[in-house]
């Protein structure tokens, strides 16, 4: 019994050897396939994966902690009720400049919120008013820089830090700071990147040039797009009491610099997020219609645009209702939304013919006036020759048939530390003009590896953010 | 006198914000690319719908397909815009052949095709294009005009050619294309073969992978040892000419009888032919019928090529020598890629490593396959599928790599035998 379980076993011991003889080759052989399948789906899982990682690896959302208003409607009765109360004080003090230049610092505030050309011209005349009454040797200087710089008055920009300059009580350390900065912006609109950044960096803590805001301006322009959004990202963090507006123009600046690089989801959230931080806000509302547009929700665009048109007036939104009726085909209602704009346009560029040019540009571009079109753009490429102002040039140039010119005033942008998906397509399309394949083609990818969807047909309805 | 700082940082922030500025809407161009044969040209007109609607006011719903008068009006509308003059001043005549709304989910074309025939005794290739759709009515609007294909000049590939643009107060071009010959077409077209088939990795692993098993004998289900030089040379003259039969027969359907299958399947069926391909190269699957196959999958392969001849447009004289130069490109191709590979793997067919050299290369060919049919049905590219691209795009370096391996394989065998020399 014990002889025969062990010669049975020993039988199937030598038969599975047997098998297994002849097996093993193919089998190992097998396995090995079977590994590379494996490793194969690992490879691709992780591909598919990649974007899900990404996300779980998102910052935070930075919170505001300062006690300034959580929305824009608070905000702008904030904003209302300070300049009442500073009209009233100006009535009741007036010659003094101080009093005045608060006023304008009221008006310049809401203006920042509502675009009002109204706005930013009662501060114009409140800065006037306090510098006819300050002493010689100081005034509002400071006030009017900033708003020099944001009417896009650059010359007279310069000219007011000169004057903080030669005070004859030297400003404190802070202020002195926020001048050479100022001196780079003034620099950097000017198409001198290099002393932007000299301006920026010089002398300063490096951790405080790693979390300014300017440097990510200065690094989304210059091509460095994940340096700038981590800039960003660090200024939200590092600022102990953060006000609500501060972080949602922050997030509109991220948004921004994704949209410039074809990161379409990822510009949405952070136009998203600039509405959870400030809701209610027209400028983040208006990102986030056109956001919807280029997603092919063209009707919740069209009533989301209308939603901030209809009660206040606001030309750049009526452009891109224009735009999007235009590109649906719609001449009718594009016609109607494009001249109330131009006749906002026109009045504004009475009323600061500097801070409007570079915002009429984009108007009489995209609505089939190219000679005032280029008018314009000469006049804003004078006053600031920097690339975006460059880039319209270029583009007025090609829209009055001259793609020659066109090319002369975009090479030096090509050439310089400006980076911008747009350089290169205006650059293709006047080498296209000229029936130059090659150039035009070179043009284009280079277009592409900046934005991947810069020539999509959706990008043009791009008005906010780009 | 100076302010508080945190004001003035918010609003600097908001400055720096404001500072973007002009930006031109593009609007899409309009595109007329032109095919010139030897009787006359062919035009393929791409007009946004959204721009014609501007324009005119011609109502067409997007998304809907386009009536009998609509089409009518828009032909009238096209022909009635455009213009083409010899150097004389005799127009050309003209003819609106089709006109179709295209959509891709997003925005709608406008799509026409028409032909344009020169009088008696005008030359074909030097005249002045005038058009005025949609431009006449709006200033920023563009039309690219481009050369699709112009075999007489030797202009047959992928990549139209720029000729100019037409805009508002431009709405003119003077085309002269030169003199053409057949010649430079015919030389074209090989270089198109060259070209496509160098590209396109997936053809020629398709091969590679069929004659991965032609130096050996089959042994049932797997494959022994080394055949011989006569029966290598059998098999793969045979998988060759079955190859290039299978391809041009569907290549000449596909490019005169208008034989064809929408390009996915034919891609699809193209990396399934790999994976067949290489399974057969692990195991025998088909063996003794190599040719069989290879001619069966020549067939898709050359829907695909027919495909690419397909677009071109060219009159069929012009596309009889395009598809005779095409093919021979092909060959070229193909001769080399055996001239070049066989040797290698005949040489390594003698040696104890090939079955694991062998089993190898099917496992790539077959990952490489499997990562293309997931690509081609699913139209999303993946990792895997980039990677093979790259590596195979390297040749000459996967070239030295299997000489040196062949080199390596072939010095272990004689040290092994060297080895087991002394033991007998």
């Amino acid at each position: 019994m014990c002889n025969e379980e062990r010669f049975s076993r020993v039988g199937v011991g030598e038969y599975l050897e047997g098998v297994l003889t002849v097996w093993i080759p193919a089998r190992r052989t097998f396995h090995i396939i079977i590994l590379g399948v494996l490793a194969a789906i690992v490879v691709l899982a992780l591909d598919q994966a990649m974007p899900l990682l990404t996300k779980l690896r998102a910052h935070r959302e930075p919170v505001a902690t300062s006690g300034a208003p959580r929305s824009y409607d608070e905000a702008i009765r904030k904003a209302d009720l300070t300049i009442e109360g500073d009209e009233e004080i100006a009535r009741g003090r007036s010659g003094e400049w101080l009093i005045e230049e608060r006023l304008a610092n009221a008006y310049f505030a809401r203006a920042r919120l509502t675009g009002s050309f109204d706005d930013y011209a009662a501060a114009q005349r409140a800065l006037d008013q306090a510098f006819a009454t300050a002493p010689k040797g100081v005034g509002p200087h400071l006030t009017q820089a900033m708003l020099d710089f944001s009417l896009h008055r650059l010359s007279a920009a310069g000219a007011m830090i000169d004057a903080i300059d030669h005070y004859v009580i030297r400003p404190e350390a802070e202020t002195r700071g926020e001048t050479s900065a100022m001196r780079g912006d003034i620099a950097f609109y000017r198409g001198d990147y290099a002393k932007a950044l000299q301006a920026y960096t010089e002398g300063r803590d490096a951790k405080a040039v790693e979390s300014s805001f300017r440097l990510a301006v200065y690094q989304s322009k210059t091509g460095q797009g994940d340096r700038a959004i981590s800039t960003i990202e660090r200024l939200a963090e590092q600022d102990r009491f953060p006000t609500a507006q501060l972080l949602c123009n922050l997030s509109l600046m991220a948004g921004a610099i994704e949209l410039q690089r074809g990161n379409w989801s990822k510009a949405i959230e952070y136009f998203q997020r600039a509405n959870r931080q400030f809701p209610g806000y027209w400028l983040v509302e208006a990102h986030l219609a056109q956001m919807a547009a280029m997603s092919g929700k063209r009707q919740t665009a069209i009533r989301a645009y209308l939603a901030i048109v209809l009660p206040n007036e606001r030309p750049e939104v009526m452009d891109a209702l224009a735009g999007l009726y235009r590109a649906q085909g719609d001449r009718k209602q594009s016609v109607l939304w494009a001249d109330r704009a131009e006749a906002v346009w026109e009045r504004r560029l009475r009323q600061i013919p500097e801070g409007a040019y570079g915002h009429a540009v984009e108007h009489y571009l995209a609505f089939d006036k190219p000679a005032r079109a280029l008018e314009l753009a000469l006049l804003d490429y004078r006053a600031r020759p920097y690339g975006v102002s460059a880039t319209a040039l270029a583009w007025a140039y090609i829209a009055n048939n001259r793609p020659a010119d066109a090319l002369r005033v975009i090479d030096p942008v090509l050439r310089s530390a400006w980076v911008s998906a747009e350089e290169h397509i205006v650059a293709g399309q006047a080498h296209l003009l000229l029936g130059q394949s090659e150039a035009a083609d070179a043009e284009q990818q280079a277009a592409l590896a900046i934005n991947p969807r810069s020539m999509d047909r959706e990008a043009g309805l791009i008005w906010f953010g780009h | 006198m100076v302010r508080p700082l945190r004001l003035l940082r918010l609003l600097a922030v908001m400055l720096l914000l404001a500072g973007s500025g002009a930006w031109a809407h593009l609007t899409p161009n309009s595109e007329i690319s032109l095919a010139f044969g030897r009787t006359k040209i062919a035009a393929d007109i791409v007009v946004p719908l959204s721009e014609l609607t501007y324009a005119t006011n011609i109502d067409i719903p997007p998304g809907s397909s386009l009536s009998p008068a609509t089409r009518a009006i828009l032909a009238s509308y096209f022909v009635g815009h455009m213009n083409v003059l010899s150097p004389d001043g005799r127009a050309w005549g003209k003819r609106a052949d089709e006109v179709v709304l295209s959509n891709d989910g997003f925005s709608s074309d406008i799509l026409l095709k028409v032909t344009f025939t020169p009088p008696t005794g005008a030359p074909l290739r030097r005249f002045d294009f005038h058009y005025s759709a949609v431009i006449d009515h709006i200033a920023n609007h563009f039309v690219l005009l481009l050369v699709r294909t112009d075999s007489d000049s030797g202009h047959l590939t992928d990549h139209p050619q720029m000729l100019g643009g037409l805009q508002q107060g431009n709405m003119t071009i003077r085309i002269d294309r030169g003199p053409g010959s057949a010649w430079r077409g015919f030389v074209s077209a090989v270089g198109l073969g060259i070209h496509h088939i160098s590209e396109g990795h997936d053809h020629l692993l398709f091969l590679i992978a069929l004659l991965l098993p032609a130096p050996l004998l089959a042994s049932g289900r797997h494959w022994s040892g080394y055949g011989g030089l006569q029966l290598t040379a059998r098999k793969l003259l045979a998988v060759v000419t079955a190859f290039t039969i299978g391809h041009s027969m569907t290549l000449i359907g596909g490019a005169f009888l208008g034989w064809k299958l929408p390009t996915q399947p034919v891609e699809v069926g193209i990396a399934v032919s790999i994976l067949v391909s290489a399974s057969h190269a692990w195991r025998p699957i088909f063996a003794g019928r190599e040719a069989l196959i290879a001619g069966s999958f020549g067939l898709v392969h050359g829907l695909a090529f027919a495909t690419l001849i397909g677009r071109f447009g060219l009159e069929p004289v012009q596309k009889a020598q395009s598809i005779l130069g095409f093919n021979i490109g092909i060959e070229l191709v193909q001769i080399a890629v055996v001239a070049l590979v066989m040797p290698i793997l005949v040489v390594m067919a003698r040696t104890s490593g090939y079955a694991a050299f062998r089993t190898g290369a099917a496992a790539f060919a077959g990952i490489a396959a499997v990562a293309w049919i997931v690509e081609r049905v699913f139209r999303v590219d993946n990792v895997v599928g980039r990677a093979i691209d790259v590596g195979l795009g390297h040749a000459p370096w996967v070239l030295t790599a299997l000489i040196a391996g062949a080199a390596f394989m072939v010095a272990l065998d004689r040290r092994q035998a060297r080895i087991a020399q002394p033991a007998a």
